[in-house]
């Protein structure tokens, strides 16, 4: 039974949308980045966010993991508003999300990165840490960092700075460090750009498997459509800053709006194209 | 220079040092805090201490505890008005604090002895002590020691030693802390906030977490200030005590912990050793322009310093040259 108490009624949460963002309007000097967005993630799917360069895919990001505010609208996640939650608490409540440029921490080791994100460290509070026994918790992270390490073949870089890992590895390690603080929904902000083709497979393939075996739900912006269509239960199209279509990848491609605004223009593929 | 009293006074100032400085280690080194103000905590622990003892007849120990807890929670009062601001802001804010703790205590007469210091905390013509049980301690600790063993210590040898007991500890608690979980998410937040909170970090509560754990540290040192040398003036609290344990800092290298000890030992020899720089040609100057003469040694260290070792005596290279 998925209800939540809320004000002393039970409210029920509809599993079919684990995050539901409503009318969201967000303004830069006067400039609609976000125009009254509107979009569904169902709970275990993964669903793409598409669109061209500036539609406001990052900002819609921005806004639903807490790091900017809306204008107005509305944010639901597992049936509870979110749209004032700071960007720590909406990471705990199990909504992560990745950076379009990686924010790995450099001076940090790979491993450290990882080890960072893990939940539940009774050394993170200055007391415990003191106390003996703290470094229990953090072998049993250990073994589950080097698990999603070799996930996607970093295992062999864990003791290496995050500093002079190469872009691309950037990009893999940022999307490990999502699934290492036992995400329930991971906002991915391009993650196959500037991963080579060989890697680009595997993390798909990861995504998949991680979705069926972890019930973890993706939501995922992109700008490499065959791929991203490839893997995606459902597709969501921004441009303007509005979502003008959502629904399955099929219906997508034959969709008269998001031809005429996106799949028309010549440069489709690469998402570079002006809108309509 | 091998008289023994010159390096029980530099090993005294380096001792007192070495724990300010630990405080800032906290701050700066950890959590990535630009606290110009460092000096205000050891001003008010201090303080706090001679007034409660002096004017309000509370017990030595429990006036240095009120002490430390003052320091605490201006430290508190300057993160919880400040700590949103952008790091450069916030820097100015501390020293500005600092500075305005220091008129405080020179103006207000009636309550700190004003620019006299704590000797005049009780008016003129009736000079006012604080530590009179902590003397009293020491001087029977001597005694036992004299004879227990036949050895005889001097008091300032006895308070040598104390000090950088308590300056040991609390390296070994902030060492501790620094390796733990505890220090990883601090790391985290000095290098970048958002991609700390992006997997569930409190950066505020953390980084004012730091900010009063470094004030309680200074705090510490304050304390053991005020004992060691029995009474003091607002003068004593100047911005270059803060600027001080910076040198401290840079000396030994900020991101280690363990260069706070060697970073202290090498400032107090400068500190103390400068006094003795009576040889010719240095005797051509009179003994107030030696005194800026150690500034100008200081200065010219720190700049070969960075020219050689950016990283600090002990730090790591490597970390800082990541991009
Ligand atoms: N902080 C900001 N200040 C002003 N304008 C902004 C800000 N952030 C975003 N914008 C503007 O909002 C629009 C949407 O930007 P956003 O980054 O959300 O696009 P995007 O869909 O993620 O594009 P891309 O695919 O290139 O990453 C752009 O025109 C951008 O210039
Ligand atoms: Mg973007």
């Amino acid at each position: 039974m998925n209800a939540s108490l809320r004000g002393g009624t039970a409210v029920e949460v509809d599993r079919t949308r684990l995050l539901e963002v409503r009318d969201i309007v967000k303004r830069f000097q006067g400039v609609a980045a976000v125009d009254r967005a509107t979009l569904n993630v169902a709970d275990g799917s993964i669903t793409a966010l598409i669109g061209p360069n500036g539609a406001g895919k990052t900002s819609l990001f921005n806004i639903v993991s807490g790091f900017a505010r809306a204008d107005s609208g509305s944010v639901r996640y597992r049936g509870r508003s979110i749209a004032r939650l700071p960007p720590h608490r909406v990471a705990r409540a199990g909504l992560v999300r990745t950076f379009q440029q990686p924010r790995v921490l450099r001076r940090l080791t790979v491993l450290d990165n990882l080890l960072l994100a893990g939940r539940r460290q009774p050394g993170e509070s200055f007391w415990r840490a003191l106390a003996p026994g703290a470094g229990r918790r953090d072998r049993e992270l250990r073994r589950r960092a080097l698990e999603l390490l070799a996930l996607v073949r970093l295992e062999d870089r864990a003791d290496a700075y995050a500093g002079v890992l190469s872009g691309g590895q950037r990009k893999l390690l940022e999307f490990v460090k999502a699934l290492m603080a036992e995400p329930l929904l991971v906002l991915l902000d391009e993650p196959l750009a500037g991963v080579n083709p060989t890697l680009r497979e595997l993390l798909l393939q990861r995504l998949r498997e991680v979705r069926a075996g972890g019930g973890i739900t993706f939501l995922v912006i992109e700008h490499d459509l065959g791929s991203v269509m490839r893997v995606s239960d459902e597709v969501a199209v921004m441009s303007q800053g509005r979502v003008i279509f959502q629904g399955p990848p099929d219906a997508t491609r034959r969709d008269p709006a998001v031809i005429d605004a996106y799949l028309g223009s010549a440069d489709a593929i690469v998402g570079s194209g002006t809108p309509g | 220079m091998l008289d023994p009293g010159f390096w029980t006074f530099v090993g005294l100032t380096a001792g007192i040092y070495a724990i300010f400085a630990l405080g800032l280690q906290v701050q700066y080194g950890l959590a990535g805090l630009l606290n110009f103000g460092h000096v205000a905590s050891m001003a008010i622990a201090a303080y706090t201490m001679a007034i409660l003892v002096v004017r309000f007849g509370l017990s030595e120990w429990l006036a240095a505890a009120f002490g430390i807890g003052a320091a605490v929670a201006a430290g508190l009062l300057v993160g919880l008005t400040s700590l949103r601001l952008r790091a450069d802001y916030f820097a100015i804010v501390t020293i500005c604090f600092s500075e305005i703790v220091r008129y405080v205590l020179l103006n207000r007469q009636d309550l700190t002895g004003g620019p006299e210091g704590t000797i005049g905390l009780l008016g003129r013509g009736q000079a006012a002590a604080y530590n009179t049980d902590w003397e009293g301690l020491v001087g029977r600790v001597r005694e036992m020691v004299s004879s227990g063993t036949g050895v005889e210590v001097s008091r300032d040898v006895l308070m040598l030693f104390l000090i950088w007991l308590v300056a040991a500890a609390l390296l070994l608690v902030v060492r501790r802390v620094s390796v733990m979980p505890w220090g990883r998410v601090l790391r985290a937040i000095r290098e970048d906030e958002e991609a700390a909170s992006s997997v569930g970090k409190d950066v505020f509560a953390r980084k004012l977490q730091a900010l009063a754990l470094g004030a309680a540290i200074a705090g510490g040192a304050g304390v053991l200030y005020a004992l060691q040398f029995s009474f003091f003036t607002p003068d004593d609290f100047e911005p270059l005590v803060t600027f001080f344990a910076w040198v401290v800092l840079i000396l030994g290298g900020a991101a280690r912990v363990s260069g706070v000890p060697l970073g202290a030992l090498m400032f107090g020899l400068l500190f103390a050793g400068t006094r003795f720089f009576d040889f010719w040609p240095l005797s051509l100057l009179d003994s107030a322009d030696r005194a800026y003469l150690r500034l100008i040694i200081i200065g010219l260290l720190l700049i070969g310093l960075m020219y050689y070792r950016p990283q600090g005596l002990l730090g790591r290279r490597q970390e800082m040259l990541l991009e």
